[in-house]
């Protein structure tokens, strides 16, 4: 049989074989807006952040800020005030850093509710060496090469790259974040996860690498978001769940504290 | 091995072979009795006669030397002056027509019950026949061959005439003379034409009983006679199309009988189990059709002796092998090639049957795609031999291997594989008793390479069963026994290189399983009859072991460790009864009640259709047995000279511990996985009609069924009850088969059913600039409606019908009418217009979102070409 009568039937099987297409799924989701929390406080000494929002109705829905609530970090010696700047980000009144192997308490007054969350931060192994790989159809771009361990028994940790590259394109669009993990668990969905878009910047881009030590609860939380999102839809996806809160009185999202390492590199 | 294990079987058999050459007997004065004897002992064959006809005490003198057995025969007719008839192994003396002129036949006091007994074969292959009819004609009485042939016919003394039917076969009738008890044995020949199913004169009630059983709700010709996917019969598929069996979704091999979980279903291939009946991910069955004898199909009423699955029990009885002739049958067809022969070792006492089976996706790896690689094949073995006509051997062996390569996706190798192995041993004490003594063992095993990484899961045991029928009366049989199980269980476990990292050893688990059963079938009079057993079981969980304890919000509060010995159990008693009434000899209704214990399950929660990826646990400390009750009121109904059958069946089942799992668990390599889990409660009812033709040139079913299922577990859903996976409320069904000349037949599938419920979104949060689903009821939704339509034809390419060399063409489109089923919904891939949309990697692109739709197979074609050489 020829390669090209091979490429033929190739061809014809997959026709026939699975196909995914955009759909006009409406789902119910009448449901009342909770409040969402994303804080995730570092070691580093700093004005620190945090953001509150609410829950939407729709997919791609921009989410409504929440700028009228009363926010507190707080330790045992310590606590620390935090006002909204815009769109529902919070800042810190001073820089502090979190405290190693402290308890932080978030409490959050809104609407005549508090909301409170508890996280104590963890270490944060060394940083492993990233690497970066030439992009097959132009060998002037490059990606991360996908060396980060999904699994290991002794750390869990949350790397977030940032990766502008503005400068040297002059694209004001020409940035991006990526994120990726590695946990002492690893779940089914993990196992051949549907694809992911690729970034592809220039060499010479910078990079800042930032990873963070996450404590079980907060790996617990970020791989759940991984279960629904990003690793939804493999080949032996399981029913997806909502992820965990650590906020009291049905709040949303996750208040964490951590350790983080942060490097900068130029991609070559 | 095989070979091995072949050139063995070669060797034994033909030693025996050996013996049975010649026969010689040189004496001067000699009883009848001793010269019968002795021929018996050197032809290994027995002789049946009236001793009232035929004086044993008689002295003649009998001189043969190194001669045939029908030499042997003849001289033995001349010398005591009777005629012979044999069968197989038996030899029936009668005593000459001429000698009975005149005589008067003996004085019988009273009328004297008495058994006949014996086996019914194919007369073309030797081949025992399951469930035919042996039947006393005039009269309503008859009963069935059992799953090795063996029929057991209480009669009175006396002449009667008896008739022989089976399925496809010539019904056979005989008249005999009977005053004690005897043994008679038939062959059938096949028949040339379709005949109808049950005839007039058979026992009818019983033959309702049957139907009403499950047995031979799927034979192996149906399965051939399916519209085949790739090329092959599928015995999943086949099952999928029976009232009350549900599928998961195109490429899936898990199905689900009345609302249970596809766990709770339990394949048995002479008697050893198959816990993963899947290829390609679910795509194909290993159940070879061509391999298959017969299929029954149980779903309630399940019978004492088998179990333990609280949802059906799929019983496949392999066939022997061909005891009369060389045999040899194949296909080939885009996707994959089969070989199958059939071998008589000693004629008619023994033979061999291989199949081999092999899939030919590798052929179409190429320059770009070297580092993918698909194959899977199938080997299966049958071995049987008849000692006496007493004592028959089989041995029944099944080797199934997956290989799935893909290292471009990090995979370098992932396979799986199923092994079962049985040797039962038939010995018929009396007449009245039966008995068939198994050991088996069945494995699973399934391995994922991943660089640096294995992950294993495996599963075995190694069982012993003794199982007995008595057929005390002509109102009672009776079947007891008993099975003692030893389970090796491996519930996933990971090894990497040490350099990587560590990961928690997860430790096997041995467990066993002790049953003892009786079951009695009893015919109360002409309408009613009623069926009842008791299935006692004792599970037990075997150390060295550690296990947790855990609190109340599944934490764990204490580690335990045991020394080797039995450290947990579980004892059971599972009754089970069912009252069958019948009236016009074309109408039943059964009532039946059964309570069912399952000690070993799937833990996944996975809903994929590619459901392979299995963790097996046993009940143990923490895992309670799961229990179900099914209550079934079924009614049967036979019409227009009984070539149609009107089947309704309503039933309701209540599960208790039934598992499911606390969100986002992790399975893999979890110690703690008891934690994990959450039992709670199931409860599903249903009702199934169908209607099916059984005779000319159109032959067929239509099914309807409405069921649901509905759960509710603590700590899950809001302690709410949410509906399962497997709760579609409607579901159609039509087979039709169509002779369109004698060498074309067109057949067609139609399936619609409700979709599969799913958890879709009920609000959705951002972090990290991502968009974040929340799921706040469990199957919230469902999927749209399934339906499908497949069609073949088959074109016989010789003239003939009865030829001994037999091909055909088979063209098969699954899924003709390209509808669009949806297996999946996500809401998390971009919006992009290709094959495969990504989610979402760079998290500040201000790229929408989308829902999409995943399906499968729109329209799949296949040619096969099938052959076979004195079938």
């Amino acid at each position: 049989m020829t390669r090209n009568m091979r490429y033929i039937i190739w061809f014809t099987v997959f026709l026939c074989y699975s196909c995914e297409k955009k759909s006009d799924w409406s789902t119910n989701t009448d449901n009342h807006p909770k409040l969402v929390v994303q804080a995730l406080l570092t070691n580093e000494y700093r004005i620190q952040d945090l953001r509150l929002s609410l829950s939407t109705n729709e997919l791609n829905q921009a989410p409504t800020p929440v700028e009228d609530a009363s926010v507190t970090v707080s330790t045992a010696n310590n606590s620390f005030q935090f006002t909204h700047a815009a769109g529902g980000r919070y800042l810190s009144t001073v820089p502090f850093s979190v405290s190693r192997g402290i308890p932080h308490q978030l409490t959050i007054d809104w609407n005549g509710v508090d909301y409170l969350a508890l996280s104590t931060d963890t270490t944060v192994a060394p940083m492993p060496p990233i690497e970066f790989a030439p992009i097959q159809s132009d060998s002037t771009l490059l990606r991360i090469n996908e060396t980060i361990p999904l699994y290991s028994a002794f750390e869990q940790s949350m790397y977030q790259f940032d990766i502008d590259w503005r400068q040297l394109t002059g694209d004001s669009a020409a940035i991006a974040r990526i994120y990726d993990y590695t946990f002492s668990d690893y779940h089914i969905n993990e196992i051949l996860p549907p694809p992911k878009q690729v970034v592809r910047f220039p060499i010479g881009t910078p990079v800042i690498v930032r990873k963070y030590g996450l404590n079980d609860a907060y790996a617990h939380f970020l791989m759940s978001v991984l279960i629904a999102t990003e690793w939804n839809g493999n080949v032996f996806y399981s029913s997806p769940s909502s992820p965990p809160s650590n906020i009291s009185n049905g709040g949303l999202g996750f208040f964490a504290v951590s350790r983080v390492l942060t490097d900068t590199l130029i991609a070559q | 091995m095989r070979l091995i294990v072949t050139i063995i079987l070669f060797l034994f058999t033909f030693c025996l072979n050996a013996q049975v050459q010649r026969i010689t007997v040189k004496e001067q004065k000699v009883t009848i009795s001793k010269l019968l004897k002795r021929i018996s002992k050197q032809a290994n064959v027995e002789f049946s006669y009236n001793s009232k006809l035929i004086d044993k005490k008689k002295s003649v003198s009998f001189n043969i030397e190194n001669s045939s057995l029908d030499q042997v025969l003849t001289l033995l007719a001349n010398t005591i002056n009777v005629n012979y008839e044999q069968f197989e192994d038996l030899i029936i003396l009668t005593r000459k027509e001429t000698e009975t002129l005149g005589s008067k036949p003996p004085v019988l006091k009273s009328p004297k019950k008495i058994t006949i007994s014996g086996t019914l074969t194919d007369q073309s292959n030797g081949e025992s026949l399951i469930n035919a009819i042996v039947a006393v004609k005039g009269t309503s009485k008859g009963v069935f061959t059992n799953a090795f042939g063996f029929y057991s016919l209480p009669l009175t003394v006396g002449t009667h005439t008896l008739i022989f039917n089976y399925i496809g076969y010539d019904q056979q009738e005989q008249e005999i003379t009977i005053k004690e008890n005897q043994a008679i044995s038939r062959a059938l020949a096949p028949s040339q034409i379709d005949l109808p199913a049950v005839t007039v004169g058979l026992p009818v009630r019983e033959i309702l009983n049957n139907k009403l059983r499950g047995v031979n709700a799927l034979s192996a010709a149906d399965l051939n006679n399916f519209p085949e996917f790739g090329g092959e019969s599928s015995l999943t598929k086949g099952l999928q199309s029976l009232p009350g069996m549900k599928m998961h979704s195109d490429g899936s091999s898990a199905y689900y009988s009345r609302g249970g979980e596809r766990d709770q279903n339990l394949i048995l291939i002479d008697d050893a189990p198959i816990y993963n009946p899947s290829h390609l991910f679910g795509f194909y069955s290993i159940v070879i059709p061509d391999f298959t004898k017969s299929i029954t199909v149980y779903q309630d009423d399940m019978p004492a002796a088998l179990g333990d699955q609280l949802s059906s029990i799929i019983s496949i009885r392999t066939k022997d092998g061909n005891l009369n002739k060389l045999s040899l049958g194949g296909s080939v067809n885009p996707f994959m090639a089969r070989f199958s022969l059939e071998l008589p070792i000693v004629k008619q006492r023994s033979s061999l049957f291989f199949t081999f089976r092999r899939s030919s996706l590798g052929f179409y790896s190429f320059a770009n795609a070297q580092n993918f690689r698909y194959q899977f094949h199938d080997f299966h073995l049958k071995w049987n031999l008849k000692i006496s006509k007493k004592n028959r051997v089989y041995f029944t062996m099944l080797q199934i291997a997956d290989l799935f390569e893909n290292k471009s996706i990090g995979i370098n190798r992932l396979n799986w594989g199923n092994f079962a192995a049985a040797l039962r041993w038939n010995y018929i004490i009396s007449p009245k008793l039966f008995t068939n003594t198994t050991i088996y063992t069945g494995t699973y095993a399934f391995h994922l390479n991943l660089p640096g990484n294995l992950w294993k899961s495996e599963l075995g045991n190694l069982s012993f069963k003794s199982d007995f029928t008595h057929y005390v009366n002509d109102k009672m049989t009776s079947k007891f026994g008993f099975e003692n199980q030893g389970y090796f269980i491996l519930p996933g476990e990971t090894s990497r290189d040490s350099s990587l990292a560590f990961l928690p050893k997860i430790t096997p688990d041995y467990s066993g399983k002790s049953v003892l059963y009786y079951q009695t079938e009893y015919q109360l009079n002409e309408q009613w009859s009623i069926n009842a057993g008791l299935r006692c079981i004792s599970w037990k969980n075997n150390g060295p072991e550690t296990y947790f304890e855990y609190d109340d919000s599944y934490q764990i509060e204490d580690t335990i460790t045991v020394a080797k010995g039995l450290y947990n159990s579980f004892n059971n008693v599972d009754p089970r009864i069912s009252v069958n009434y019948s009236w016009n000899g074309t109408n039943q209704f059964k009532l039946s009640y059964g309570r069912y214990h399952q000690y070993l399950q799937i833990l996944s929660n996975t809903v994929s259709p590619f459901s392979f990826f299995e963790i097996w646990q046993p009940a143990n400390t923490t895992i309670k047995p799961q229990v179900s009750s099914h209550y079934v009121l079924s009614y049967l109904k036979l019409l227009k000279e009984k070539a149609y059958e009107v089947n309704t069946t309503a039933y309701y089942k209540r599960s208790q511990n039934i598992i499911d799992y606390a969100p986002n668990s992790i399975l893999l390599d979890n110690t703690a996985i008891e934690g994990t889990l959450r039992q709670g409660n199931a409860d599903a009812y249903g009702l199934e009609m169908g209607i099916k033709k059984n005779t000319g040139k159109l032959t067929g079913s239509v099914s309807y069924n409405y069921a649901r299922v509905f759960r509710k577990t603590e700590g899950l859903n809001n302690d709410q009850v949410y509906r399962a996976l497997q709760d579609r409320p409607h579901e159609l069904s039509i087979v039709a088969n169509y002779d369109l000349t004698k060498r074309i037949q067109v057949s067609s599938y139609w399936t619609s059913f409700s979709g599969a419920t799913f958890s879709s979104p009920t609000s959705y949060f951002e972090y990290n600039n991502q968009t974040i689903p929340m799921f706040d009821e469990l199957n919230n939704d469902r999927l749209p409606f399934y339906h499908r339509m497949d069609l073949s034809l088959k074109f016989q390419l010789q003239k003939k019908r009865d030829n001994a060399f037999k091909h055909s063409l088979m063209l098969s489109v699954y899924n003709v009418i390209g509808h669009k089923n949806t297996y999946a919904v996500k809401f998390n891939k971009l919006e992009k217009d290709f094959q495969n949309p990504p989610v979402t990697g760079n998290v500040l692109s201000m790229e929408q979102q989308m829902a999409t739709e995943i399906d499968m197979i729109r329209f799949f074609p296949s040619l096969t070409y099938k052959f076979k050489l004195n079938d």
